[in-house]
């Protein structure tokens, strides 16, 4: 930075013409008194020859003299704001800019080139390990056409309503108007006509599938036994996994009634919000120690206010109308249980964009 | 007298001629004849209608043979349903009968433990076929079929 040129006013007369001196001085000795004077030799010589000598100091004292100027002037470079002699004339400095001392010049080091061949480390997202303790979370929509190509379904009347009125597409349905779990697990031939009836746990054997959806309970609610339902869900659970390893199994909630339709249109005396609740509190305790998804699809059917199925959600108080198979449709896309990621500590550099959270598209599910 | 007579045999022999012709034939089924019957009394509750792809995976019909069709269901609560369907040929409407047959007797068979009452519906369902068109009808009054058949 150039020196201020008010700095140099503010140097004493003495100093002054020390500086001066001193700078006029490094260059040559012959130019101590500046360019305007002759050389101290010369204009010695000169004068020793037309005139007398004059008495001149002892050089000692002008050795002296010169350290202390020298001293004096290097004091004055490292004074704070201290620019040193007036250099090329520069821009000036704004005034809003806070002058600080400056350090002693120094050779400005290269830029050591960062290396280039190596990508800097990016978080890899660390897939968050599910809760089964909890039903399955929302998250982004699954694909309606592709999501259910490798998906079975085992159940009752209301999941052969789904599969008729929903509007899904694809999935294989291995329903039985009042199926019951003890069916299932105990191999009734169920499915099929005539004489060529066979048992759901024989039709899944026949084919791999990448999700198992289960919907079972209504019609065993005339059991009042929720422990006795949740021994044979786990039963169902056990064969499932066994005939199906790599499916990822969705045991559905059973979605409350209406309890005035119900009475209205006959239905049996067993079939009550409160025999509901409390097998689903045991289906979802076995969930949890099953470690399989819970799927809470009451939340899209039933009237949060009165926990019931709305009256005009239903004609007989059990069943839904199509409305309401296609809401539990949109609640299944929305629930898949796919793997969610959360940032995590950098690690190998990864060649792809950082994703965004939330908007990073969804994992195929295991096959 | 003798006039009296000429007429009456006259008469007689006109009427005997128009019996020996026959019924007229029975215009075939339309889609119109669905929405009919979904706005008459015939069924207890109002059907929901089903996508002609899921109706042939119920049915176990052939698309293809399908040039149109109005098909309805229970959403669960009774055993009522309706299709008039309408083939590309008559043998394609007659082999499809069979499939609904089919359907009438697994209905009642599931129907039976599960809500005993529908079986008497499915017991006089309508399964008929004219031409190249069908119509199945499981009703609870099945009055407004019957006027609707005629």
């Amino acid at each position: 930075m150039p020196r201020s040129p008010a700095h140099s006013s503010h140097s004493s007369h003495a100093s002054s013409r020390s500086a001066s001196h001193a700078s006029s001085r490094a260059p040559s000795r012959s130019s101590s008194h500046g360019a305007s004077h002759p050389s101290p030799r010369s204009s010695r010589s000169s004068r020793s020859h037309s005139h007398p000598p004059l008495s001149s100091p002892p050089r000692s004292l002008m050795a002296a003299l010169m350290l202390c100027l020298t001293a004096l002037l290097l004091w004055w470079l490292n004074l704070p704001g201290g620019q040193g002699p007036v250099q090329a004339a520069g821009p000036s400095p704004s005034p809003s800019v806070e002058v600080t001392a400056t350090p002693s010049p120094a050779p400005t080091p290269m830029p050591t080139p960062s290396p280039t061949s190596e990508p800097t480390p990016t978080p890899t997202p660390t897939p968050v390990a599910p809760d089964y303790s909890q039903s399955v979370p929302a998250g982004d929509a699954a694909d309606a056409d592709a999501w259910f190509q490798d998906a079975v379904f085992i159940g009752d009347s209301r999941t052969d309503g789904f599969h008729l009125y929903s509007g899904v597409k694809g999935g294989t349905y291995l329903v039985h108007t009042g199926l019951t779990v003890f069916e299932v697990i105990g191999h009734e031939p169920v499915l099929g006509t005539g004489e060529n009836k066979y048992s759901v746990l024989s039709a899944l054997g026949n084919k791999q599938y990448g999700k198992v959806y289960i919907a079972l309970g209504v019609n065993e609610l005339g059991w009042f036994d929720a422990d006795a339902y949740s021994e044979a869900m786990g039963k169902l659970v056990d064969k499932i996994r066994a005939l199906q390893p790599d499916a990822v199994l969705y045991i559905q909630a059973i979605v409350p009634v209406n309890s005035e339709v119900c009475k209205s249109k006959g239905q049996p005396y067993y079939v009550t919000n409160e025999n509901i609740s409390n097998y689903n509190e045991a289906l979802a305790q076995l969930c949890e120690e099953k470690e399989v998804w819970l799927v809470n699809i009451a939340e899209a059917l039933v009237d949060p206010e009165t926990g019931e199925l709305p009256a005009d959600m239903t004609h007989d108080g059990v069943h839904f109308k199509k409305a309401g198979y296609q809401a539990w449709l949109e609640y299944l896309l929305c629930h898949t249980g796919q793997p969610q990621e959360e940032p995590g500590e950098a690690s190998l550099p990864s060649q792809e964009p950082v994703p965004t959270r939330g908007s990073s598209p969804a994992p195929s599910p295991e096959i | 007298m003798k006039k009296f007579l000429s007429v009456f045999l006259l008469t007689g022999f006109l009427l005997s001629l128009s019996a020996c012709q026959g019924e007229s034939p029975k215009a075939d089924f339309a889609l119109a004849d669905a929405q009919t019957l979904l706005d008459s009394a015939a069924f207890s509750e109002p059907l929901e209608e089903l996508d002609l792809e899921i109706a042939c995976s119920l049915y176990g019909l052939d698309q293809s043979k399908i040039t149109e069709a109005a098909v309805y269901g229970s959403t669960g609560a009774t055993a009522e349903e309706l299709a008039v369907l309408v083939f590309t040929d008559a043998e394609a409407a007659s082999a499809a009968k069979a499939n609904f047959e089919t359907r009438i007797s697994d209905r009642a068979e599931a129907m039976k433990d599960y809500i005993p009452t529908e079986v008497p519906k499915l017991e006089k369902a309508v399964l008929e076929v004219r031409g190249n068109t069908l119509l199945f009808v499981v009703a609870n009054d099945y009055a407004p079929v019957e006027e609707l058949l005629k």
